[in-house]
């Protein structure tokens, strides 16, 4: 039985990634907080793809990836025993973990500024970001 | 023993609550069902609503890796606190 692969490969996901990076400042600087919010976690999201493609190294993921489920990608992208070992890098993957879902999509302003900043500053701070450490693998 | 460490996490969580004077509702630590990742998830009827969400989420998560023994062996991969009305607005909602 043949493996069924995400259709993007990794430089596509790549591109994917700055665009998504570029519209979420772009986001944050218009004061657009609950998109800024809906973006950082599919800033995560893809981070962790990325992470998982190269760890595994490969070029396409296998379909099973193309899920939101973050315990998974967190659980397979190679850094598990870093997460467990880092305490406010695992804290700040805690705090978004919940608070993140894509059923942010439907909603309205519910964001505030200082839920961006929270996001922000558990993804991307400058020495235990979430995706700040994985960063360093794609 | 899993159960045993879910319990010691509950009762953790317990602890904190009632050194901050927050009355919880529901206290849940279950396993993800992904590695050794944990998820916890509090909520109170009083105490939450003048405390902001990020800074409470912090205080139980360091609170429950200061507190509850092999905090190495386990990962915190969910934690959540709430207040009834989140609670009521927010939980069960999946995609």
């Amino acid at each position: 039985m043949a493996l069924k692969l995400i259709l993007q490969d990794a430089t596509t996901l790549h591109e994917a990634y700055l665009e998504r990076k570029a519209e979420y400042e772009a986001l944050r600087a218009a004061e657009r907080w609950s998109g800024a919010v809906l973006h950082a976690g599919t800033l995560l999201e893809l981070a962790f793809k990325l992470a998982i493609s190269k760890h595994l190294g490969v070029t396409n993921l296998p379909a099973i990836f193309q899920v939101h489920d973050l315990d998974l990608l967190y659980y397979c992208c190679g850094q598990y025993s870093r997460f467990k070992s880092d305490k406010l890098l695992q804290e700040n993957f805690s705090i978004v973990h919940k608070r993140w879902s894509m059923a942010l999509r439907y909603e309205g302003a519910t964001k505030t500024q200082r839920d961006a900043e929270d996001f922000d500053q558990a993804l991307f701070d400058s020495a235990h970001g979430v995706i700040t450490f994985l960063s360093q693998y794609f | 023993m899993k159960t045993a460490l879910l319990e010691k996490i509950r009762e953790a969580a317990a602890e904190w609550a009632r050194a901050h004077n927050i009355e919880t509702t529901l206290i849940e630590a279950k396993y993800s069902g992904v590695g050794s990742s944990v998820h916890v998830f509090v909520v109170a009827r009083r105490g939450f609503e003048n405390w902001w969400w990020s800074e409470r989420d912090r205080s139980l998560f360091r609170f429950l890796h200061a507190k509850v023994n092999g905090a190495d062996e386990f990962i915190i991969s969910s934690l959540n606190t709430m207040t009834e009305e989140e609670y009521e607005k927010y939980e069960g909602v999946e995609v």
